[in-house]
């Protein structure tokens, strides 16, 4: 996803309210749904041509304080769950582009103009993900111990450097067993996949991240030959790890406005 | 979509828990990194969402960094970990129920 720089406004622009946009939907949602989805202040929509914003009013300093703090039950991890579950309920009733965390608009007047200029992309982008859902692979194995701890032990320096390049000679060998396996497993679930992000392999090949966009006619499937390939890799000594249905988060790669001059 | 339920799946022989939770890290990795983005002067900006975002993930490699050299105190840490939280409360429900069966046996 292209990264938008975030454009600092003065203090005295900013409004005290706002709106905070959860995503985009198809017109005509059931209202009974998003009064479901809500908690708190109460969602609304905002609509251009087929398509509508979600969004909901809030004052503006309520994001304005919020620090970086991952635990459960703060004011960030609050408002990340929240925004979540009103994406996931809003999946629930049809293709959602989820907006990215912390997007606030003025008002109704320019999110209307977003919409009405975005409005093709959004609903050719709203048609890709219809009856889709996004799962996520991460693949985490465990560090080839390549730590020299049994080298270590060895008496002479001969022996020792024959140690330690057969320790090598071993991790480099696994790596490569836990390369192989885990493309065939990211290889057959693609398979089942309208589309994938790119595979981000880390941790010097021992760890693996993607997202697929399944059709709902093929979970059963995906999931089945998932769990069927990862058994090679769960003897290996990895954790594979499957995380879905999800909103096609990573599938809405979507900038909205003019980058500025 | 229409599974209700989002299925965290531990695959590959090892059990799964279908419905079970995800973890903060999940959900703030999936809401801050992707997602349709406001680009140019058009949306309000009272929060530095890049570097809300890099802060949050220096924070979590951290953590993973940690765990992999063997320190992963907070995991079992009921007030940083919710699952260490229920399994504390678990652990003294139980306790209170083997009083009360050894006090019932006693009688």
């Amino acid at each position: 996803m292209t990264e938008a720089s975030t454009q600092a406004h003065p203090a005295s622009s900013v409004p005290a309210r706002c709106l905070y946009l959860y995503g985009i939907v198809d017109g005509m949602i059931p209202p009974g749904l998003l009064a479901g989805a809500a908690r708190g202040a109460p969602l609304e929509m905002t609509e251009a041509g087929r398509i509508a914003a979600v969004h909901t009013e809030l004052d503006t300093a309520e994001f304005a304080a919020i620090e970086p703090d991952v635990r459960e039950g703060s004011p960030l991890a609050e408002l990340a769950r929240r925004h979540d579950e009103v994406v996931t309920a809003l999946a629930l009733a049809g293709p959602v582009l989820p907006a990215r965390f912390g997007t606030l608009l003025a008002d109704r007047a320019v999110l209307s103009r977003l919409l009405e200029d975005g409005q093709v992309g959004l609903a050719q982008a709203l048609d890709r993900v219809r009856g889709h859902a996004e799962w996520r692979l991460t693949i985490e194995c465990e560090s080839s111990d390549d730590s020299g701890a049994e080298s270590a032990e060895a008496t002479s320096g001969s022996a020792y450097l024959l140690a330690r390049r057969d320790e090598r000679a071993r991790t480099v060998q696994r790596r490569s067993q836990l390369r192989t396996a885990m493309e065939s497993l990211d290889n057959i679930l693609a398979s089942f996949a309208d589309e994938t992000t790119h595979l981000r392999l880390g941790g010097s090949g021992a760890s693996a991240r993607r997202a697929y966009l399944v059709p709902e006619s093929s979970q059963q499937s995906f999931l089945t030959a998932a769990d069927e390939v990862a058994a090679e890799l769960s003897r290996a000594g990895c954790t594979v790890r499957l995380v879905g249905p999800l909103p096609a988060y990573s599938f809405a790669d979507i900038e909205l406005g003019s980058p500025a001059p | 979509m229409t599974q209700p339920a989002t299925n965290v799946s531990q695959i590959g022989g090892i059990a799964r828990r279908p419905g079970g939770g995800e973890s903060l890290a999940d959900v703030l990795e999936r809401v801050l990194d992707k997602g349709i983005v406001i680009v140019g002067d058009i949306g309000i900006s009272v929060l530095d969402i890049d570097l809300l975002t890099l802060r949050i993930r220096l924070l979590i490699a951290s953590a993973a960094t940690a765990q992999e050299m063997g320190i992963d105190w907070w995991a079992h840490d009921p007030f940083y970990n919710s699952v260490a939280r229920r399994d504390a409360d678990e652990n003294k429900e139980l306790r209170e129920r083997v009083e009360e069966l050894e006090r019932r046996l006693a009688e």
